[in-house]
C-alpha cells in the first residue's frame, strides 16, 4: 500500500514539475521565473525574428508548471548572447516586459553547462574530429588532451550550446544541461 | 502536354514540408549532377610572396597578380566568379582580413566578368551574415556594386559527383556550382584536425551544415581532397597578414606576419602557406612537419597539384 501511495506522489510530482530547464539569458531565479512569466512567448518570436532561433515553448513533458514557458534548445540553433549576433542587448530580453528577464553583462552570462558522452564521442572512439574545439567562443572552456578528446570545463563554458549544435554524431555526444547556471536573484 | 519539371516540383515538395516523406522514396531522391569544369593543372607552379610592413594591401595583391602574368587566362568575359572568402566565425580576428577581400575584388572587376559573387557558409552554428556585418563585407560588396549572399540562407543545394576515394558524391549549394571561377582567399590559421587551414580547407564553405558534420564522421582530410577533386579554386589569394598560429582555428596566437602568397595551383600555394606558418612558430623541421599534414600530402598523390617544395617556383618580393 505505501509502496503505491509513494509511486502516486512521485507521479503527480511528476506531472507538476520535472527537472530543470536551460532558461534564456537573464533570467531569473526559477520560483520567481515561474511566478512572473506570463507566458506570452514573445521572446521565442523576439528569437526567431532577430536572434538566432534557439528559443522554444516548452512542451507537457517538462510538467504542467513550466508547460509554454521559453527554454533554450540547442538543436535548433545556438544561443548567441555572447560573442554573436545578440550581444549587446538579447532581443529576447528586450522584449520582455514582466521583468521574467533581465538585461544583464554578457560576460555574467552563464545558461548551464555542456555533458560530454564518452562512448558516443567520435574522437573517443574513432579518433579525428574534434569540431566542438572549433566552434567553441570562449578560450580554454573546451581543452585537447594528449590522447586527442576534447575536455571540458565546466566553470568556464557557458552554456551556449554552439558544440552541441555542431556535433555530427548520432545520436548527439553532448547535452546541454542547466547545471551551473546563474540566475538573478529578486 | 505537361512537362515534369524537376526542381519545380523540389521546390514545391521543400515548401509543402512533404519532403520528409518523398526523400525516403529512392525514385525522388534528387539527381547527381556532374561536375561543370575540369580543375586547372599547371606543370611548374609559381608561388609569389609579397612582404609588406607598410600593409599597402592593393599594391600587394596586383604585384602579385603581374608576376603571374595577370589573371586573363582564367577570368574571361562571360564567366561567374565565385570569392570565397573566410568569415567563418564570428571574431574579427579569425576571419580573413576584409581588405584583401577589397583589394581582389577591385582587381578581378577590371577583367570585366559577367558577375562576382562573394559567398560563405559559416562554421555550423554560426550566422553568416552577423559575420558579414561585423568584417565589413557587406560594405564592401555595396561599394563596388558585387553580389554577397549568405549560402545558409539562398537554400538551393545540388548533389555532385566527385572523383573521390571516400566521398563519392557532395552535396553543394547551387550558386557554387555554378560558379566557373573559383577565388579562394583564406586566412592562414592552425587547425586542430586538419593541421593547417588555408585554401583546401577553405572550400569546406560551400557546403551545407550537415554536410560539413560528414566530412567530420568520415574522414576530414581525405574528404577535403575528394571535395576539391571537383571545387578546386583557381586562384589561391592567402592572406597572411596576421597569423594564427600554435592553435586553431578560432583561438590562437596571433603573430605579425605582413604576407599575402598568391598562386594558381592552390596546393602549391598550401605547401608554401604552411611552410611559412611552420617556420614563424619556430618548427625545428619546417619540411617533415609539412609532410605531416594530410591532406595537402594527399592532394599532391590525387594529382591535384603540385605540393613538394622544391618543385615549387617561390617568388619573394618586398614592397
Amino acid at each position: 500500500m505505501a509502496k503505491k501511495l509513494i509511486a502516486l506522489g512521485n507521479i503527480l510530482r511528476a506531472i507538476l514539475d520535472r527537472g530543470s530547464v536551460v532558461r534564456p539569458p537573464g533570467a531569473v531565479v526559477e520560483n520567481e521565473f515561474l511566478k512572473l512569466c506570463i507566458k506570452c512567448n514573445l521572446c521565442i518570436e523576439a528569437c526567431r525574428v532577430a536572434g538566432s532561433g534557439t528559443l522554444e515553448r516548452c512542451s507537457i513533458l517538462y510538467g504542467l508548471k513550466k508547460y509554454g514557458t521559453p527554454r533554450v534548445n540547442p538543436l535548433r540553433a545556438p544561443c548567441e548572447a555572447v560573442k554573436g549576433r545578440c550581444e549587446p542587448k538579447p532581443p529576447c530580453i528586450r522584449v520582455c516586459f514582466t521583468g521574467a528577464l533581465q538585461l544583464i553583462d554578457t560576460s555574467l552570462i552563464k545558461l548551464g553547462s555542456v555533458v560530454w558522452i564518452k562512448d558516443r564521442c567520435i574522437a573517443a572512439t574513432k579518433g579525428g574530429c574534434l569540431i566542438c574545439y572549433e566552434v567553441c567562443p570562449i578560450p580554454g572552456a573546451i581543452k585537447i588532451t594528449k590522447e586527442n578528446t576534447p575536455e571540458f570545463n565546466m566553470e568556464l563554458c557557458i552554456g551556449c550550446g554552439r558544440c552541441v549544435n555542431a556535433c555530427p554524431a548520432k545520436p548527439k555526444a553532448l547535452k546541454l544541461l542547466a547545471k551551473g547556471e546563474k540566475r538573478i536573484v529578486i | 502536354m505537361f512537362k515534369f519539371n524537376y526542381s519545380k516540383f523540389n521546390r514545391v515538395v521543400t515548401l509543402t514540408g512533404l519532403d520528409t516523406i518523398v526523400g525516403f522514396l529512392p525514385f525522388f531522391r534528387g539527381k547527381v549532377l556532374k561536375p561543370r569544369k575540369s580543375i586547372r593543372k599547371i606543370a611548374k607552379p609559381k608561388v609569389v610572396i609579397v612582404k609588406s610592413p607598410r600593409r599597402d594591401i592593393e599594391l600587394m595583391v596586383r604585384r602579385a597578380f603581374n608576376i603571374l602574368d595577370g589573371l586573363s587566362d582564367i577570368i574571361g568575359s562571360d564567366s561567374t566568379i565565385l570569392i570565397k572568402p573566410n568569415v567563418g566565425f564570428s571574431y574579427v580576428e579569425a576571419n580573413t582580413n576584409p581588405k584583401v577581400v577589397e583589394a581582389v575584388v577591385k582587381v578581378v572587376k577590371e577583367y570585366n566578368p559577367r558577375r562576382i559573387i562573394i559567398a560563405e557558409s559559416a562554421v555550423r552554428g554560426s550566422d553568416t551574415s552577423y559575420n558579414f556585418e561585423i568584417t565589413g563585407l557587406y560594405n564592401i560588396a555595396r561599394k563596388y556594386n558585387v553580389d554577397i549572399v549568405d549560402l545558409k540562407r539562398s537554400g538551393d543545394i545540388v548533389t555532385v559527383e566527385t572523383y573521390g576515394l571516400k566521398l563519392k558524391t557532395v552535396k553543394v549549394y547551387r550558386l557554387a556550382y555554378e560558379a566557373d571561377v573559383i577565388i579562394s582567399i583564406p586566412k592562414l590559421k592552425r587547425h586542430v584536425e586538419a593541421g593547417v587551414t588555408i585554401s583546401l580547407k577553405n572550400m569546406m564553405g560551400i557546403l551545407p551544415d550537415s554536410e560539413k558534420g560528414r566530412f567530420h564522421i568520415l574522414d576530414l582530410h581525405q574528404c577535403i581532397v575528394d571535395l576539391n577533386t571537383v571545387f578546386k579554386p583557381d586562384i589561391a589569394v592567402v592572406d597572411a597578414l596576421d597569423v594564427m598560429a600554435f592553435t586553431g582555428p578560432s583561438h590562437g596566437e596571433m603573430i605579425k606576419a605582413n604576407m599575402i602568397i598568391v598562386s594558381k595551383d592552390a596546393v602549391a600555394a598550401d605547401a608554401i602557406a604552411a611552410l611559412e606558418l611552420f617556420k614563424l612558430e619556430g618548427v625545428k623541421d619546417p619540411v617533415r612537419e609539412l609532410y605531416s599534414v594530410k591532406h595537402i600530402v594527399q592532394a599532391e598523390k590525387m594529382g591535384l597539384g603540385t605540393a613538394n617544395p622544391e618543385k615549387i617556383n617561390v617568388i619573394r618580393e618586398v614592397i
